[in-house]
């Protein structure tokens, strides 16, 4: 079994884990730009643009003869050739007016076309460096050392770094650029820097993640991140929390994975570039799911948490009507007559108003509790207040408010209920004559 | 059977080509006799037209990067397909998977799954959507890679469909590309009114699963 520490101690795990960290942490940081400004397809263009650059570079640095750690060459033609992809974007874009997608996925296919063509043709000229090239497509997080981990550190720092030095810029330059452009903060070269700020982390992805994966790692840390606050500073972190979270977990799962498996005889290996991006896409999933506000489940059982309620409202209402009528003891049948529901989900909801408190069952005939009575009473209190509101503060007709107030007798809160109470002059009617109950749910 | 291309350099490539066509279509040359880089130059134009019919309506409805996803996915359809045949028939042949219809079984699979998961992403999820689709076939990808080197232990099948072999063409498999053109032309002028008039639907993403957008 392997233990945690050992990811960052072990002289061979601590290189592609700490690196793989680094690079998710800049990746993810940098990700939240291309996110706000809705330009996440970017990095998918961008890494593969830089795919023909690598391999010009590799074939430079064996051709000075540096073959070990991270080559100078690598890094200056992989930025080159992601730039002029980029500019060819831009062009394309601006000048030509062809649509986002278009340009994007233009660029993306003749770059990496070219790139394609010169790996086939360095594999018949070069073969042993075929390998190396290829490796840049899915990436070789397995093969990284130390070295890679003091120049990710620098350039993950360098990255925040600026990010946080521009953060007004870019926080105007994102969300409104009318402002930011009459402000005279839209200046060409900030935002050269943000988009060289992409390329850069394209360029710190594709050793680890790969050319064909790396967008991944621009997408999912923001997209989860974003589920959980609306704040620009707190996205940034967040992703990168994310971002770093996905490049350990890859690492731990993808040796985890390899040493079950090989405990039961076979020698499988999973890559870990791959098993970096479906860790991180499986966080924006999860985030996406069940995040506190936003999360389709969340939301989903706050809606039927919502359901419930009013159901058990309308049902005590029912039960206020009737015993208001002079009616104490109700029978089942009397209290579900106007509703479509079995007697058994009926005498559900109705153990559930028990347990409240609200009513108590003798000889099997409902009676409403004191405090039911005045839970009751509140309710009709608001629906009548919202009634009177919408007649005598918005005119509508007296005839089209009941529907409306039905809706609104399980919204308004004790806060808006003290307003309407201020508005209307502590009133003692609704607009069908009928009394309104005080502020103890009871009727004077 | 010699490749009568053999030593032409890339001048004379051209008259002899043209030469040997004419005689194809007069009747001297025989549909069994075509050289291999004859069929690769027949295939691709079929893949040419194929892409360039689809691809123009793609440009209309803004999703060329969707095509760009699905071009990526089709690679864990294609190991889905492989493990399936490998299960069931215990076919454990490369050439199966690889094989065109098998191809665009897969096609169909991941296209199907891409669609329907970038969907569910877009419309239930609320992500914006370019996020989504770079989202769901980065993913499904990185699946499919793992999946790969994980049962084949061969990292040749994903290679090769990353980067495309022409010479893997063979002489059957130039008539299911042309049966695929003929189902792209045929369905393009049946619903061709159909198509620009649902231009901004995406229903179209099903038609997707037709050509094979990468051999």
């Amino acid at each position: 079994m392997i233990t945690l520490d050992r990811f960052f101690t072990d002289p061979i795990l601590r290189g592609p884990t700490i690196g793989c960290m680094l690079m998710g942490f800049a990746c993810a940081f940098v990700g939240v730009l291309a996110f706000v400004r809705k330009r996440s397809l970017l990095g998918e263009t961008l890494s593969h643009a830089s795919y023909p650059g690598v391999i010009v570079g590799i074939l430079l640095s064996v051709f000075f003869q540096k073959e070990e750690g991270l080559s100078f060459f690598i890094l200056i033609g992989g930025s080159l050739s992601a730039f002029l992809g980029f500019w060819l974007v831009d062009l394309l874009e601006r000048k030509e007016r062809i649509t986002s997608d278009g340009s994007l996925c233009l660029v993306l296919v003749l770059f990496f076309g070219v790139g394609v063509l010169l790996a086939s043709i360095v594999q018949s000229s070069h073969p042993h460096l075929y390998r190396q090239i290829q490796s840049y497509l899915y990436g070789q997080a397995a093969t990284m050392g130390d070295s890679h981990i003091f120049f990710y550190a620098f350039f993950a720092a360098f990255v925040s770094l600026v990010v946080t030095i521009f953060y007004k810029e870019i926080l105007a330059l994102s969300f409104n650029r009318e402002y930011a452009q009459a402000a005279g903060i839209l200046s060409p070269w900030l935002n050269f820097l943000l988009f060289f700020l992409i390329v850069l982390a394209v360029i710190i992805g594709i050793r680890s993640v790969g050319v064909i994966l790396m967008s991944a790692m621009l997408i999912a840390p923001p997209l989860a991140a974003r589920q959980f606050t609306d704040k620009l500073s707190t996205l940034f972190l967040l992703s990168g929390i994310f971002g770093m979270g996905s490049g350990f977990l890859g690492n731990y799962f993808s040796l985890l994975f390899s040493d079950l498996f090989s405990q039961t005889g076979a020698h499988l290996s999973f890559p870990t570039g791959p098993m970096i991006v479906v860790v991180s896409a499986f966080l924006a999933a999860l985030s996406l799911l069940f995040a506190p506000k936003k999360g389709l489940i969340i939301c989903y059982c706050r809606m039927a948490l919502f359901r419930i309620i009013t159901i058990q409202e309308n049902l005590l209402k029912t039960s206020w009507h009737l015993s208001e009528k002079g009616k104490n003891s109700l029978s089942l049948d009397q209290i579900g007559e106007n509703y479509a529901f079995s007697r058994i989900t009926l005498r559900v909801f109705l153990a559930i108003l028990q347990i409240k408190g609200w009513i108590c069952i003798k000889n099997k005939k409902y009676h409403l509790q004191p405090l039911g009575i005045k839970r009751g009473g509140r309710i009709i209190r608001l629906h009548r207040l919202w009634e009177l509101y919408l007649v005598n503060s918005l005119g509508v007709g007296v005839d089209c408010v009941h529907k409306s107030a039905e809706e609104m007798e399980h919204i308004l809160t004790p806060e808006l209920e003290k307003q309407l109470t201020i508005l209307l002059d502590n009133p003692k009617e609704d607009p069908h004559a009928q009394p309104i109950p005080d502020s103890e749910g009871m009727v004077v | 059977m010699s490749n009568p291309y053999t030593y032409q350099d890339f001048f004379s490539f051209f008259p002899l080509f043209f030469r040997r066509i004419f005689d194809l279509l007069t009747g001297t040359l025989s549909w069994s006799e075509l050289a291999s880089d004859e069929i690769q130059i027949f295939a691709l134009i079929g893949i040419a037209i194929s892409g360039g019919m689809v691809g123009s309506f793609l440009i209309l409805r803004r999703m060329a990067m969707v095509a760009n996803a699905l071009s990526h996915t089709i690679l864990l359809g294609i190991v889905l397909v492989y493990l399936f045949f490998k299960v069931l028939f215990h076919y454990d042949d490369l050439y199966y998977a690889l094989s065109i219809p098998a191809l665009l079984l897969a096609a169909l699979l991941a296209g199907l799954l891409t669609v329907i998961l970038t969907e569910f992403f877009t419309h239930k999820l609320k992500v914006q959507e370019d996020a989504s689709v770079g989202l769901v076939f980065t993913t499904l990808f990185a699946i499919g890679i793992i999946l790969v080197t994980l049962f084949t232990r061969n990292i040749h099948i994903g290679t090769e469909l990353v980067m495309g072999n022409v010479d893997g063409i063979k002489r059957g498999d130039l008539h299911l590309v042309f049966i695929v053109v003929g189902l792209n032309l045929s369905l393009y002028f049946l619903f061709f009114k159909g198509l620009k008039i649902t231009t901004f639907d995406p229903q179209l993403a099903k038609t997707l699963g037709f050509p094979p957008p990468v051999i």
